[in-house]
């Protein structure tokens, strides 16, 4: 009688059962104090406690060792995190604030512009625009990040029927990406649909 | 009704003379639009086939017109591409009247039209619970909306022409209704359309838990 007196049934789904047969063959440890079952204790193992015994100096070290190493690695890791998260939202604090100034001057009359590099042409202007050519670059290379926003922005203004207002903001799209044709022709429908072609008693304020 | 006008002339009383006198210059400005108010420039005017010049950049040419009261004349207008005149001409006919005072009623403008051939239309699609979904239109994707559901695209057609507007959520099969599409007409006219398309997000029914093993003991 070498077969184990269970007998599993399986149901007729695909799913199995894994049963460990060790337990089974295993011989039963004995019961010791309030029925609690521990191992018997080797020879082999005792060696071993009363070696331990023996070293607590050293082991007592290694433990702070390896508690220290631990501790440090964890602090630098959290410096650098701490590090890199910093530096990140300094990056794109200064790229929002250069957006955010491209865009008042976009939107700003033009004539003001003209006033402002109009004193010293020679020297100013050139500076003036090399700074804003600088700026403008800058922004129009990391206007990515906002571009979702000012689409999903112009969006609602159409939605909204604010035409004068999506005309703005889709001239600013199209300033900001001259590659895309779809923001230039929304500037073209807006515009016609305000009449900013026409005269100047029939067009609207927003054409300006 | 236009094709009348009414017209002032200098001297109606030539004809007891012996001699005709020439037909009277009459100053006339002809402005051309592609839409009102809108002007075009280099459309060819020609009066009774003979050709008075093109319209400058603000779509208006000055010129005169020799003809006397009762004559009419026919006015043609050759387009610049892209836009279509017409397919009548403009028959104008010159009639004298009297002026009480002295007054000087000015240049005679008279408006043609050149129609353009296709419109521009353009399209903002703002899907909720629908991003990154391809845009279609007329079965070619054309955008993708963002993370915001929010794609604009832009394109040019004859007026009237239908545009079929669709929302591939192929790869989103959760997303119900699935394939929206809209049905648009491009007017006579640039035109804005918008699609509104809401989603909902079909639930994955709740799955049964797994039936157990049962295990039968046998003594």
């Amino acid at each position: 009688m070498n077969e184990p007196p269970t007998m599993l049934i399986w149901d007729t789904d695909e799913e199995r059962t894994l049963v460990d047969q060790a337990p089974f063959t295993r011989p039963r440890p004995a019961f010791e104090g309030l029925g609690q079952a521990s191992a018997a204790k080797s020879p082999s193992a005792l060696d071993e406690r009363a070696q331990q015994q023996s070293e607590p100096g050293s082991q007592a070290l290694s433990a702070l060792l390896s508690r220290y190493k631990r501790q440090i690695t964890e602090t630098v890791a959290a410096t650098t995190v701490l590090c890199v998260l910093g530096a990140l939202a300094y990056q794109q604090w200064q790229l929002a604030e250069a957006l955010r100034r491209t865009l008042t001057e976009m939107q700003a009359p033009r004539q003001e512009h003209v006033a402002e590099r109009s004193p010293d042409p020679e020297h100013g202007g050139q500076t003036s625009n090399r700074r804003l050519l600088k700026r403008e670059a800058l922004v129009r290379e990391l206007a990515g990040d906002e571009r979702e926003e000012l689409e999903r922005q112009a969006a609602s203004l159409i939605a909204s029927n604010d035409f004068a207002a999506a005309l703005s903001q889709y001239q600013t799209l199209a300033a900001l990406f001259p590659a895309d044709r779809t923001f230039r022709d929304f500037v073209t429908v807006l515009r016609a649909k305000l009449r900013c072609d026409r005269s100047p008693q029939a067009a609207s304020s927003a054409c300006h | 009704m236009r094709t009348l006008i009414l017209l002032v002339t200098a001297g109606v009383a030539t004809s007891c003379q012996a001699t005709p006198a020439p037909a009277p210059a009459i100053d006339m400005v002809f402005a051309v639009e592609s839409d009102p108010g809108l002007r075009l420039g280099q459309a060819r005017i020609s009066v009774d086939g003979r050709v008075l010049g093109e319209t400058d950049s603000k779509g208006l040419l000055r010129t005169k017109v020799y003809g006397r009261p009762g004559q009419q004349l026919r006015v043609e207008h050759d387009c610049p591409d892209g836009h279509d005149a017409p397919p009548e001409a403009k028959l104008l006919r010159l009639r004298s009247f009297e002026g009480l005072g002295e007054h000087d009623l000015g240049a005679l403008e008279i408006t043609l039209k050149c129609r353009p051939q296709q419109r521009l239309a353009v399209f903002i699609v703002r899907a909720k619970k629908g991003a990154n979904l391809p845009v279609l239109l007329d079965g070619q994707i054309v955008a993708q909306t963002n993370a915001s559901g929010v794609a604009q695209f832009s394109t040019s057609a004859v007026p009237g022409t239908d545009f079929i507007v669709e929302l591939d959520t192929r790869n989103q099969p959760k997303l119900r209704p699935q394939r929206p599409s809209h049905l648009m007409t491009l007017p006579d006219a640039n035109e804005v359309f918008v699609v509104n398309q809401s989603f909902d997000v079909r639930k994955e029914p709740k799955r049964r838990g797994s039936r157990r093993s049962r295990i039968t003991k046998i003594e």
